[in-house]
């Protein structure tokens, strides 16, 4: 298993953090001056949750880049994708959204789709490890492979 | 020389291809279909199509009926429902719901009919609010409930 440099963890946790602030605090504060300005009175808001998930994300990501190719990257990876799949479902309010205006009561369902969504995050949890072990298996037989009888 | 790639990474490989597939597919067919559905019945309604209400004088009350269409251009089936829900005021008001199963490329008919068992007092009430659900399911994905006051169709029947 080839361990990469010290410097290219650095550059990949400098490079999460550049991304993560546009995903995680860009996007979000644009979205809620755009939705405020052109919908004032709409009862749909940004979450300042998001924030909150957005600094935990970067922080289990960047550790995850500064420790990519050892053991401890494993739950680094494993806990982002987790937590992932937590702020999808509270974003989108466990796939029940209402939203009242007026005399008008709109509900719209559609928790089965977002357990959809949520499937790749899980399975990013799940295949962080799973990769990991196989591996490190591979590696172990090819020592074994490599050592004179 | 190039190392070889284990079995198992290539098994994890083609599910996390295949989850992706299967995400992509099912999301982008059900936002599709959800925009596609709200198109059509927003132009139905622009051209003034999508509702035909009639009132049938029947004794003291009268009987008034609407006729929703509901079309789907998308690639699920949807059912919608319409239904009253209890009306604030005293007078006596009561709905047959109904409810249309459309299917991909098809139109349906939502044929929903407001009894009012006492049309003087209804049109003399302060309050005419008549409660009403429409549930429009895009099975298994999706749906959506809109609730709202009812009494406009009364008024259309009437005018």
């Amino acid at each position: 298993m080839n361990k990469p440099t010290r410097n290219r963890r650095l550059l990949k946790a400098a490079e999460v953090v550049a991304i993560n602030v546009v995903f995680w605090v860009l996007i979000p504060y644009y979205a809620g001056v755009l939705l405020s300005s052109y919908a004032p009175s709409s009862p749909l808001t940004v979450p300042t949750f998001i924030y909150e998930f957005g600094l935990l994300i970067t922080v289990m990501e960047v550790g995850a880049a500064l420790t990519e190719g050892m053991a401890v990257s494993v739950p680094f990876v494993s806990a982002v994708s987790l937590t992932s799949a937590v702020y999808l479902w509270l974003a989108l309010e466990g796939g029940t959204l209402a939203v009242s205006t007026g005399s008008i009561a709109l509900v719209l369902g559609f928790q089965p789709l977002l357990y959809v969504l949520i499937v790749p995050s899980l399975w990013g949890a799940a295949k962080a490890p799973l990769s990991y072990m196989v591996r490190r298996r591979a590696a172990g037989s090819k020592q074994a492979e490599s050592v004179p009888a | 020389m190039k190392a070889k790639t284990p079995t198992g990474i290539k098994v994890i490989r083609a599910v996390t291809i295949s989850i992706a597939i299967v995400v992509v597919l099912v999301v982008g067919s059900v936002v599709y279909s959800g925009y596609a559905e709200y198109r059509s019945v927003t132009s139905e309604f622009k051209q003034g199509q999508g509702g035909v209400v009639g009132e049938t004088v029947q004794g003291a009350g009268a009987v008034f009926s609407a006729n929703i269409t509901i079309p789907d251009q998308g690639v699920y089936p949807i059912t919608a429902t319409i239904s009253c829900g209890q009306s604030e005021s005293s007078f006596n008001v009561y709905c047959q719901p109904a409810s249309v199963t459309v299917q991909p490329g098809q139109t349906g008919v939502l044929r929903l009919q407001i009894h009012v068992q006492d049309l003087t007092a209804y049109e003399n009430s302060a309050n005419r609010r008549v409660n009403g659900t429409l549930a429009i399911n895009m099975p298994p994905f999706v749906s959506l409930a809109v609730a709202t006051d009812l009494s406009s169709l009364i008024q259309q029947g009437g005018a």
